[in-house]
């Protein structure tokens, strides 16, 4: 088959058995900036053996050994496809029936010490329109940023450890849901501060005060993965550390909540709520992300005469005691992940 | 063409590289090469298939080490049918569950006053026909 160059994808499926790997069944759209590579660790020789005028090590003396994989996912989220993707890269989900769909929400409260694994699928065209499907299995996400540009739609990244490859693999059959509706930023809605009511199974976070100054926002968890466990014969599960999540933004300086929480350090709750057009029940599909707790870092605002004062947001993410430490909640025409 | 279904979370996908929209829970001709095959069961990989360090065998079929440490292979299907979350043979298991699953969620829609999709609400007749069959032949 003769691709294009817009043929690129990619696509995944949680695993049940950590590397035993699985036909991907939900695919993704590429965006620029997705990556997929592959090093082998090639370990070359410390002996040198002279001889025939040879200055360089032999080749012969150089062999592969147990490689790794280092990837790079991005989507758009969508209100519908998006619960495998969500499920592995944040390690939790829960899945409750509504009418017309369900509501899933996801967070990183995994029991243990073993995050999900997952087998990735990433097929790049070549220049001359043929295909090269790589796929990886054993894959762990141990980064994972969840994006609201200012001015766009609201992205997944997944930075990803994989523990085996292969070219020999067919291509999955790919299949996307109809008419999915992007989260955009000019849908959402933030709130920060007051008494926070976390997301149930059937309904989401409430309770915030409106906060209608952040232009942006991006929330990076990182899990602090060991993927360097090597045994004897083999690379063992990358364990899950503890995370450091932090948060980071741009804001208007149209207050002071934020300069004042700063220097009082508070502990402010915080969520942003993107509610589409597209009908489900008696409302429409949306996307929320719940931060029970986030303490500024830095960043009193500086401003310049004559233009608008955007201040930044650096934010550490912490436990608050009781409640995850962040929740993505969809409510989806999907009926099941 | 081979008859195959989806039974995935998604009302209705659409598969770019046929053209095809398939709506879930509603049998779908394909051609065979499209539809493909369910995934082999697991049996004991050959000498010739172990890669070191696991992953694959060398055909790109999985490789995976059971509990007694006896490396196991098996074939992964091929075109829609490998992928056994999302598709189905109408009359499996799989497919039945779907089936009813999906007349569930249509009559749920129903007695809401919620908009239901065409092919849906063909299928919960048919459905409701094959109940009514079955109640007299009972």
């Amino acid at each position: 088959m003769t691709s294009t160059v817009l043929d690129h994808r990619w696509s995944m499926k949680r695993e049940s058995v950590y590397n035993t790997p699985v036909t991907t069944d939900r695919f993704y759209p590429w965006i620029d900036g997705v990556d997929a590579d592959w090093d082998p660790r090639p370990r070359q020789s410390m002996g040198q053996q002279g001889g025939n005028g040879r200055r360089s090590p032999l080749g012969e003396r150089r062999y592969g050994t147990i490689g790794q994989g280092a990837l790079k996912l991005r989507a758009e989220l969508e209100s519908k496809g998006g619960g495998v993707l969500l499920d592995w890269a944040l390690g939790v989900s829960t899945v409750t029936a509504i009418t017309g769909g369900s509501q899933q929400v996801f967070h990183t409260g995994i029991t243990g010490t073993l995050l999900p694994s997952a087998t990735v699928q990433v097929v790049k065209v070549l220049n001359d329109g043929t295909e090269q499907v790589e796929t990886y299995a054993g894959c762990t996400a141990g980064k994972v940023t969840i994006e609201q540009p200012e001015d766009n739609i609201t992205m997944l990244e997944v930075d990803v450890d994989a523990r085996s490859y292969t070219t020999a693999t067919a291509a999955a059959t790919p299949a996307y849901a109809t008419a999915p509706v992007l989260f955009d930023h000019f849908q959402g809605a933030c709130a920060l501060g007051g008494t926070l009511t976390v997301p149930t199974t059937t309904a989401l976070a409430s309770g915030l005060t409106a906060y209608a100054d952040f232009r942006s926002w991006k929330i990076e968890i990182d899990q602090s993965i060991d993927k360097d466990r090597r045994v004897i014969g083999s690379r063992n599960q990358p364990l899950a550390g503890t995370p450091n999540i932090k948060f980071s933004g741009k804001a208007e300086f149209n207050d002071t909540t934020l300069s004042a929480g700063l220097v009082g350090q508070t502990k402010f709750p915080w969520y942003q709520t993107i509610t589409t057009t597209e009908t489900l029940d008696a409302s429409f599909t949306q996307l929320q992300v719940v931060i029970p707790q986030l303490t500024l870092n830095k960043g009193l605002p500086q401003v310049k005469p004559g233009t608008t004062t955007v201040q930044d947001v650096d934010a550490d993410i912490t436990s608050d005691g009781t409640n995850r430490d962040i929740y993505v909640v969809v409510r989806t025409t999907d009926t099941a992940l | 063409m081979i008859s195959v279904m989806h039974i995935g979370g998604s009302a209705e996908v659409y598969l770019p590289l046929e053209g095809i929209t398939a709506v879930r829970a509603v049998p779908l001709e394909v051609p065979d090469e499209v539809a493909g095959r369910k995934p082999g069961p697991w049996r004991p990989a050959r000498a010739d298939e172990m890669v070191t360090g696991g992953g694959w065998t060398p055909a790109g079929w999985p490789l995976h080490r059971d509990e007694d440490g006896t490396w196991l292979t098996r074939d992964p299907g091929t075109g829609l049918l490998a992928q056994e979350d999302l598709w189905a043979r109408p009359g499996s298991d799989a497919a039945l569950a779907a089936q009813q699953r999906e007349v569930k969620h249509v009559a749920r829609l129903k007695a809401e006053g919620r908009p239901v999709r065409e092919a849906q609400a063909r299928l919960v007749a048919a459905a409701a026909s094959r109940s009514l069959d079955a109640g007299k032949e009972g």
